[in-house]
């Protein structure tokens, strides 16, 4: 066929073409069935440009590219058009808002675990995680609590079968089964449901959330241990925020420290929210008790670590401004 | 416990405020439990050391934080005249470590000097008579508990302890009667109770203000047997207080000697040994402090001189010493010594922790330890919350229900709304929907991922528990509408989790989850279940061959089934046919005349691998479904 038959041809095909997608949206299609790089009925035609002789190549050489440009452009002006009708369609008012498209909520108290989760990660921890149906064992014998010690007081335990099978009242017996079960060096962070047997008010409900993280490994100090903590808190509540430690007695450690944060209320004067204290308690850590240590099966004269813990429940209460632990677990916060 | 600054200082000269000594006791380890009021400092107390129920106790600690003198009160340390004349039998020396005692005769019962009922009425313990009030007062600064009775109210000389009988009475001093069990020690004279051992005296030895002829007792017992008989009987007293918690038996000795001071100057009278009952005298604690321990624990260098001036005003007596350690004595009232980091906190304790510096962990991080189940959960839950649906935690602890046999129940539970573990998560997340239809959200998707508790039988190993996530959604419409959508949640999590090859196989009521054999949960007409850890397994059983170039070709097929039957087994099998067949989806579910009255057509859409012999897999898949189930397609 000659090379001006083709010409014209795709011309009128072209033509038609044009009529059926005037109304479609479909652009693109119509650009590559003449121009693509394999089949595009133009790009063919390009193709047989070098088998002509010097002579055919100056005549059709022109003449094919005003079609590409004529075709070339024809596609835009359509494009063009297109976007004119839809923004001259009077219906459409893209300033009226819409319902928004929703996805769901996670729980308030699984953001912040995921946010401490998140810091601790990056410094190389685990997260663990363990049963919630103890034995008394795990709980309180190998933490270094011997069976009817006083400190015993500190945590109302719900039993199971008393006195040996418990639900856990810290998340402490996780770090005694991941000590007995991994050996060191171990950098693992716990949060978790914990229980106690207290009848439920504003503040306190028989189950609740800590949140604990255990380090051990050789040459791990009380230094070390103070600036995981300051690091945790001025992540949580900021770089400005003061901090204080103190010698604080739990059984599982030795020696024992408690954290505070200046009490945002009083800014540390003291008042009835604090206690006088002019500071907030935020939780509880300590070296790990050198006969739990052993218990677990660990050399206390080799390796050293701490561990420390503290509630959720009152720091996610602060950041969602939830007034009642119990609406956290009840339902009664809805996402609306 | 509470410290009047006045009876503090009886023991230390310290001009500080009393804002700045709370602080001191702080860093100590004993913090403030209210406001300070009156000049009285009410400190947090942890249950360990129980010399801290002391005001020596504390004033020691706060000598050694503040470099200063302890100043001790004065005793009587002389021996008493002989023919104390009141003999002591202790029936249960398994309970009685120490019963150690004295007599006064000829004493005078008054008022109390000013100093005394000053200080005891700051403390909160009412003043009423010079010899009671000593009492309390030595309790309070030593942490002993005494007792002192009249001995003109006793029949026989004598003093038995033994275990009660059943049925016993005792009035106590307070005048309530109470009723004795065996479980329970008694002091008693004449074969009646006069006192519930280690808790509270009773009514009818009391001193009065005629008493001329009184028995002082100290006594050192089972702490775990006075905790358990003060929690029965419910009485929380200062006695009880420090009786419950572990003291040593030298306190008795000095706690007599103190009283015995201070009642022959307050009271007068003459003063007689007595008996003092002791057969197994307590060994004292001696350990080793090394250096480099304080070191390891500590990251800090403390020389021999200073560890050794701490421990000194700590009341640690020093044995051996070399360049790298000390031997010490542990003082009788350090009770909670059990290794030598205990000296090590106490070192820590005046040097201060807030002057310890921090430094970073400069080891590698070990391996991760994290369960792969843990990280698959966070995934559901975002699978979830991209499905539209909430996030809610509801409380695990329910009611008891005596027709649950799997229900695990908590034997002492103080609320009856929570005595048992759930066994479902249904039942405890439903009741949100309510909340939100409070709201006036009548359509609502919730979610939780935990745990239900089941008990297999009656040992440790037999209670289970099971992660689960709970999917519930609710809308003011019919069932058929709800669990169209119920089930396109379902296969919504399951597309975003990747996991395949599912069918849902009816039995009785229940529609069973499965991917093959494997049980993945259970679906209900608004709400499904579905096991974690199984789903994890199933997600690895995947196999699943991803090739872009796949080429695919589809064919619709319309199956016409009796309405009520379960078409879970029919797409299972289409499933199972051909491994050629990659992909069924459900196009419509629809009934009209043309198909028959109680049938119904279901369309859908197979996907296959563009292969040689299709149409053969097409035909007999067609022959099977026929055969097997007795249906008609429609093509």
């Amino acid at each position: 066929m000659e090379l001006q038959d083709k010409i014209d041809k795709i011309k009128n095909a072209f033509f038609e073409d044009i009529k059926t997608f005037e109304k479609s949206t479909d652009f693109d299609a119509l650009y590559l069935k003449y121009f693509s790089k394999t089949k595009g009925e133009v790009t063919n035609l390009v193709k047989e440009l070098p088998k002509l002789k010097d002579e055919g190549r100056k005549t059709y050489g022109p003449i094919i590219n005003e079609l590409m440009e004529n075709l070339k452009k024809q596609i835009e002006g359509l494009k063009a058009n297109y976007k004119n009708t839809l923004q001259n369609d009077p219906f459409i008012d893209l300033t009226l808002p819409a319902n928004p498209k929703k996805t769901g909520f996670l729980h308030p108290a699984t953001q912040v675990i995921r946010e401490i989760n998140d810091f601790f990660r990056y410094y190389g921890y685990s997260v663990c995680d363990g049963p919630e149906i103890e034995t008394a064992d795990f709980n309180f014998r190998r933490l270094n609590l011997p069976d009817n010690h006083p400190a015993t007081d500190l945590q109302d335990t719900l039993f199971i079968m008393q006195p040996e099978v418990l639900l856990r009242t810290h998340t402490s017996s996780v770090e005694s089964r991941i000590l007995t079960q991994y050996g060191p060096p171990i950098r693992a962070v716990i949060p978790g449901k914990c229980y106690r047997n207290e009848t439920g008010n504003k503040s306190n409900n028989s189950y609740f959330y800590q949140y604990q993280g255990v380090v051990v490994d050789e040459g791990i100090t009380v230094q070390n241990l103070k600036e995981t903590i300051t690091l945790m808190l001025r992540f949580l509540f900021g770089n400005e925020t003061e901090i204080r430690c103190r010698y604080k007695y739990y059984p599982e450690v030795s020696p024992g420290l408690g954290f505070d944060i200046k009490c945002t209320f009083c800014k540390g004067v003291g008042c009835d929210v604090c206690k006088g204290r002019g500071w907030l308690e935020m939780g509880g850590s300590g070296m790990i008790h050198y006969n739990t240590l052993k218990m677990c099966g660990i050399d206390p004269e080799i390796y050293t670590g701490f561990a420390f813990g503290m509630g959720l429940d009152r720091m996610v209460m602060s950041k969602f401004n939830i007034s009642d632990v119990r609406k956290l677990y009840s339902g009664r916060v809805v996402y609306v | 416990m509470k410290i009047p600054l006045v009876w503090l200082k009886d023991y230390l000269d310290i001009d500080k405020t009393p804002k700045e000594i709370a602080e001191s006791f702080t860093a100590l380890g004993l913090m403030l439990e209210k406001p300070i009021e009156n000049n009285v400092l009410e400190l947090e107390h942890r249950f360990d050391r129980s010399d801290w129920l002391s005001v020596i106790g504390c004033a020691r600690d706060l000598s050694a934080i503040e470099k200063k003198e302890l100043k001790l009160p004065q005793r009587h340390t002389e021996k008493g005249k002989d023919g104390g004349g009141v003999e002591i039998k202790v029936e249960c020396p398994k309970v009685v470590n120490r019963f150690n005692t004295r007599v006064f005769r000829g004493i005078k019962v008054a008022k109390s000097p000013k100093w005394l009922s000053e200080r005891l009425e700051l403390y909160g313990i009412p003043s009423i008579n010079n010899v009671v009030d000593i009492t309390n007062f030595v309790m309070v600064e030593y942490g002993q508990p005494m007792h002192a009775q009249d001995l003109s109210k006793f029949d026989a000389r004598e003093i038995v302890i033994r275990m009660a009988k059943k049925g016993e009475e005792i009035t106590t001093l307070d005048g309530t009667k109470i009723i004795l069990d065996p479980s329970v020690f008694i002091l008693a004279q004449n074969d009646k109770p006069i006192t519930i051992g280690g808790i509270v005296g009773g009514k009818e030895t009391a001193i009065t203000e005629s008493t001329t002829d009184i028995i002082l007792d100290a006594g050192n017992y089972d702490q775990s047997l006075v905790r358990k008989t003060a929690r029965k009987y419910k009485i929380h007293n200062e006695t009880v207080l420090r009786y419950d918690k572990f003291l040593h038996p030298a306190g008795t000795q000095l706690a007599l000697e103190r009283a015995a001071y201070l009642i022959l100057e307050l009271a007068e009278g003459e003063y007689y040994e007595n008996f003092d009952y002791y057969p197994k005298k307590s060994a004292l604690n001696v350990s080793k402090i090394r250096l480099d321990r304080i070191m390891k624990i500590s990251g800090i260098e403390f020389s021999i001189s200073a560890v050794k001036m701490t421990l000194e005003s700590f009341g640690y007596r020093l044995l051996e010493e070399s360049a790298e350690e000390l031997t010490v004595e542990v003082p009788y009232f350090r009770t909670d010594f059990s290794v030598e980091d205990d000296i090590v906190s106490d070192i820590l304790r005046v040097y201060n922790f807030e002057n310890i510096p921090n430094a970073k962990i400069n080891t590698a991080p070990p391996k991760d330890l994290t369960p792969e189940i843990l990280k698959f959960e966070e995934k559901i839950r975002d699978s979830l919350i991209k499905l539209g649906l909430h996030e809610h935690i509801t409380n695990p602890l329910v009611a008891s229900d005596i027709n649950d046999f799997k229900q695990i129940r908590l034997e002492n539970s103080q609320n009856s709304e929570q005595d048992a573990l759930r066994t479902n998560m249904y039942d405890t997340l439903f009741p949100i929907i309510n909340t939100y239809a409070k709201h006036k959200i009548f359509e609502a998707g919730i979610f939780e991922v935990g745990k239900i508790y089941l008990k297999e039988g009656d040992k440790f190993e037999d209670l289970k528990e099971v992660r689960v996530v709970e999917v519930i959604y609710e809308k003011n419409s019919n069932l058929r509408e709800k669990s169209k959508y119920i089930q396109s949640l379902l296969f919504g999590l399951f597309h975003e989790l990747d996991i395949n090859n599912i069918n849902i196989k009816k039995h009785d009521d229940k529609n069973s989850i499965y991917q093959g054999s494997l049980l993945l949960g259970e679906i209900r007409f608004n709400s499904f279940s579905l096991f974690t850890e199984n789903l994890l397994c199933a997600l690895k059983n995947n196999i699943k061959v991803v090739d872009e170039f796949i080429n695919t070709s589809e064919e619709d097929l319309s199956l016409i089934l009796e309405i009520g039957k379960s078409a879970g087994d029919i797409i299972n099998f289409v499933n199972n046919f051909d491994d050629r067949i990659i992909g069924l989806e459900i196009l419509d579910e629809y009934e009209d005349s043309t198909i028959g009255l109680g049938k119904k057509a279901i369309t859908f859409r197979l996907k296959f691998v563009n292969e040689k012999g299709i149409t053969e897999i097409k035909e007999s898949l067609i022959r099977g479904l026929e055969d097997k189930f007795g249906i008609k397609i429609r093509k």
